[in-house]
């Protein structure tokens, strides 16, 4: 009996420290997690930890000082640009070390070391394609260019040292987030190769794309002839480039010649690829666009000064991508946001300039199947002779499980990404060491046009937007990046290995889109393309993958008007819920319907849409009808031709390209063929009295018998999601206005994209706003978690001080850095 | 041993146990009971003791917390993060059941492993037996 009680005692203790020590099943180990004072429990110690103080950095030189605003925003001051950037580092690090451990970490092929090898392997798949894709080998090209680059090395290695003291310093007293208490790892230290990692992450989600493989799976289901008329080279729509010539240079026309017939051998290699990367997380590739920026000349502003507006769109996090601070030394007066993990503010102002950045959207993948043969193990055919790949073999430490051996396969076009059928490897521009962390230092400290211009220069990144406005009064945008060109071929496809095809320079910096105080006195990008159809040099096509350009169309509709603006005006077109394809459509659709004999709810939501201002509003039923009528469009248009042609890519992933062409159809060409498949249809008019009263149908059938009840905030909502995924984190959902064309973009059912950062800048006034939908802090348990959500929700915004006004202002709290 | 030398030694690893929690040794909590229970003559009181020892050593400082910074933000975000949004008693809960726990268990372990090593041949109390045995003798002489 004394042995049984003896041997009962010593299982149920075991089994307890079994779990205090390691977890069990979905519980963290139990005894560091919940110690109430070194374990997840410290998140209630460091929120009460941001109060007035004095630190010990190690590394500082001078005495240095930051102040934060009531919502957390950070204002740095030092003696010099080496203590700035140093207690930059630390700042970043207090609020967002989890964040910027997770996203290094994303970079570098090691979320399973701490995550595991996740469900069907997927945690270790992605740690795989990123060390395929290769941000580890352009980090490291970068870091050995920063021999040459001491401003950057210098920068970076302040940096380091602060994230570094906040590393140790969070050890010591117990004060890591407590995701790290949860996963039970302790960080590793804070490395330049990091921040390269970082910089690696944001040109991924930027340019990465799959958009070739999509391309040659529509083009083996639907055929050469359609696919090359439903995905041109040319959008068929009208749209508003910003550029409009003339453009100089160049010397070959874009490619006329469009999709040819592929084998089933290449369709098979193409699914499986892009089967895999479709599998990948939200935010991994770049799939769609949606940001704005635009600037208005002093001449057209009610100020006299410059006016200029940018909201990059991105997938919306708590915390958010954005790390809002303002810096002073003798080298830097900067505010604006930066990244946490590298040491820039990356859209912001000076005491000169101001900037925004959208994505371009230019191709900057290329797809090269290799040649092989069985004769020439290990090799492929290149440039007429048998070439050995190279390797590279990494080892993926993963919890709980042995260590993953992975080898990398390379040829002169890249990473092998597939041996699924053909061998496939992939161009990346974003894979080219660049440098542009120094490009940012130089615009940040840049004083005018030609200065901004300089340091954009040798911007290797991925190709953005850049917008510009200046205490001068003057405005410019240029479209700064790599716009690779290939010797011949059709890029848009994946395309032979065998050297022919091969990318073979990019535009001359002279020739990329851009201008600088043109007579209309605005500048505008909304991610459309910047260019007209005269542009000589290939850039990407309608869907590889420029926006449709409706929001560019809105903005520039607002623009053109002639009067004065303000930053109210600014303020009201970052939040217009205008669709401007449905104030072109819903009076076509009304033509079609004239005539017609309509009665109860069809009548009720035609006279709603016939009243309408084209505005998503959350309390609007008409935007509710319009939207759902488009989708019915689409659905009725194009399903017919997916099911009969057996088409493999899900249809809305090429909706807005398909939404072009319908568009341009129902104005231009109501009875092309693509109506022709629809029953009794003959033409766009056919087909769009039968969508609209489906359309009533299923909005009756969801929403209730009343039409006035359809109201667009009952199935519109936005969501903005935790970074680890953590749903009881997240903000929302909540209802919400705007749709995918409006400048205030909400892609989605919920959006979890949309602006990302507001800023208004008037240099007329000296006035400079701004507001993300986010906190500070990446620790839920704080008051800056989430502070600036709902005042981004409501469209307002926050002023941005420098140092000396945020210090004059009732500040939340000082910290006194000392060495 | 007396009730109030069991009594000192279950104050004493309680505040060996909230020391270890406040410096971060979480599983001090653990050894400490099994001395309570290793210790202590009585099983039941010893294991109560440990697992009352095991509440302070956990709870204490999460009413310091509370004190000092406020611990429903805390709670509420822990509750979260486990999936139960709302409840934030939950992790107050687990957290305490943690220490409660280990000093249970472990206060049972030290008391059991005590039983087992006392009922051993080896380490019978001889000394009592031929203590019993001299009473005997004495009864005996007695009735003689």
């Amino acid at each position: 009996m004394r042995i049984a009680n003896f041997a009962a005692a010593l299982i149920v203790s075991v089994a307890l420290l079994y779990a205090c020590f390691f977890g069990a099943g979905p519980l963290p180990a139990l005894g560091p997690a919940f110690n109430p004072s070194t374990g997840a429990w410290t998140m209630a110690a460091d929120a009460g930890s941001y109060g007035s103080q004095t630190l010990h950095l190690n590394g500082l030189l001078h005495p240095a000082k930051v102040v934060f605003e009531s919502n957390g925003t950070a204002h740095i001051s030092a003696s010099s640009d080496h203590d700035l950037f140093l207690a930059m580092g630390y700042v970043h690090a207090k609020f967002r070390l989890f964040q910027m451990d997770l996203e290094r970490r994303q970079g570098e092929g090691r979320l399973s070391e701490v995550l595991g090898a996740g469900k069907n392997d997927d945690v270790l798949n992605f740690d795989r394609f990123h060390l395929q894709l290769g941000l580890v080998r352009t980090a490291q090209a970068e870091l050995a260019q920063l021999a040459t680059d001491k401003k950057t090395r210098d920068v970076l290695d302040a940096y380091t040292q602060g994230v570094n003291d906040r590393i140790d310093e969070a050890e010591a007293t117990h004060q890591l987030d407590p995701m790290f208490s949860l996963l039970g790892y302790q960080p590793k230290p804070w490395t330049t190769f990091d921040t390269e990692i970082i910089k690696g992450d944001l040109t991924e989600m930027e340019s990465f794309t799959d958009t070739p493989l999509v391309m040659a799976l529509l083009n083996k289901s639907l055929g050469p002839d359609l696919t090359s008329e439903w995905f041109p080279v040319l959008p068929p729509n009208q749209q508003s480039p910003y550029d409009l010539g003339p453009y100089a240079g160049a010397s070959k026309p874009a490619p006329t010649t469009y999709f040819s017939l592929i084998t089933d051998e290449q369709a098979a290699t193409d699914a499986a690829l892009y089967s895999r990367l479709s599998a990948m997380p939200e935010g991994t590739l770049a799939i769609r666009g949606e940001s704005n920026n635009w600037a208005v000349a002093g001449s057209k502003s009610a100020s006299g000064g410059a006016l200029m507006a940018g909201d990059p769109h991105l997938h919306l996090t708590l915390p958010a991508i954005w790390f809002q601070l303002s810096l002073d030394s003798p080298g830097y007066h900067v505010s604006g946001v930066s990244v946490p993990g590298t040491p820039v503010i990356l859209l912001g102002h000076n005491q000169n300039i101001s900037w925004s950045l959208t994505d371009a959207q230019n191709q900057q993948t290329f797809y090269y199947e290799e040649k092989e043969d069985s004769a020439h193990p290990g090799q492929y055919f290149w440039n007429g002779a048998w070439k050995k790949y190279e390797t590279v073999a990494y080892d993926i430490p993963v919890l709980g499980a042995a260590t993953d051996h992975f080898t990398v396969k390379l040829s002169v076009h890249g990473p092998v990404m597939s041996q699924r059928g053909l061998t496939t490897s992939v161009w990346w521009a974003g894979s080219l060491p660049s440098h542009d962390l120094r490009n940012v230092l130089d615009i940040d400290q840049a004083a005018n046009w030609d200065q901004f211009r300089t340091a954009l220069s040798d911007w290797h990144g991925s190709a953005h937007n850049f917008v510009y406005a200046d205490d001068q009064g003057n405005i410019g945008m240029i479209s700064a990046g790599l716009y690779p060109q290939v010797a011949k071929g059709r890029p848009w496809l994946p395309m032979p290995g065998t050297g022919e095809y091969d990318v073979t320079g990019t535009i001359p910096f002279d020739q990329v889109p851009q201008v600088y105080d043109p007579p209309s006195g605005y500048v505008w990008t909304a991610n459309q393309r910047q260019v007209t159809g005269d542009y000589p040099y290939y850039i990407g096509t309608a869907s590889d993958f420029f926006d449709p350009g409706y929001r560019a169309d809105e903005i520039h509709r607002v623009l053109s008007e002639d009067k004065k603006f303000t930053v109210a005006d600014m303020e009201a077109l970052q939040t217009d819920t205008r669709d401007f394809l449905a104030a072109e459509m819903v009076p076509l659709l009304m033509h079609a319907l004239q005539g017609e004999t309509l009665t109860g709810n069809d009548k009720a939501a035609a006279d709603a849409l016939s009243s309408w201002d084209y505005r998503m509003e959350k309390d609007s039923n008409a935007a509710t009808i319009w939207w759902t009528f488009w989708q019915s469009y689409l659905s009725a248009t194009f399903d017919p031709w997916w099911r009969t042609h057996n088409v493999k890519v899900d249809r809305s992933i090429v909706d807005d390209y398909l939404g072009e062409d319908l568009e341009a159809w129902t104005a231009n060409d109501q009875t092309n063929p693509a109506f022709t498949l629809i029953g009794s249809a003959q033409n766009a008019d056919d087909v769009m009295r039968t969508a609209f009263r489906s359309t009533v149908k299923t909005l009756g059938s969801q929403l209730g018998s009343d039409p006035a009840h359809w109201t667009w905030g009952r199935i519109h909502t936005r969501t903005i999601e935790n970074l680890a995924n953590i749903t009881a984190l997240n903000y929302g959902p909540v209802p919400e206005r705007g749709d995918a064309f409006t400048p205030l973009a909400a892609h989605g059912f919920p959006s979890v994209e949309g602006p990302s950062w507001r800023m208004v800048v008037d240099w007329g006034a000296h006035t400079f706003e701004g507001i993300y939908p986010g906190g500070q802090a990446e620790n839920p348990a704080s008051d800056w978690y989430s502070t600036g959500v709902t005042t981004w929700l409501d469209g307002r915004y926050e002023p941005m001080m420098q140092f000396d006004q945020a210090a004059s202002t009732a500040s939340a709290a000082t910290w006194s850095l000392q060495a | 041993m007396s009730r109030q030398v069991t009594s000192g030694i279950a104050v004493l690893a309680g505040f060996a146990m909230v020391v270890g929690v406040t410096a971060g040794l979480w599983w001090l909590t653990f050894p400490c009971a099994v001395a309570i229970g290793a210790l202590g003559p009585r099983a039941r009181i010893a294991i109560a003791s440990a697992g009352l020892a095991g509440l302070a050593g956990w709870g204490a400082p999460l009413v310091v917390i509370e004190f000092a910074y406020r611990i429903g933000p805390a709670a509420n975000a822990l509750a979260a993060i486990m999936g139960f949004k709302g409840a934030a008693a939950i992790p107050i809960v687990l957290t305490v059941l943690v220490g409660v726990l280990l000093g249970l268990s472990g206060a049972w372990l030290g008391s059991a492993a005590r039983t087992v090593v006392l009922s051993r041949p080896w380490s019978r109390p001889v000394q009592k037996l031929s203590d019993q045995r001299l009473e005997v003798k004495d009864s005996v002489l007695t009735k003689s």
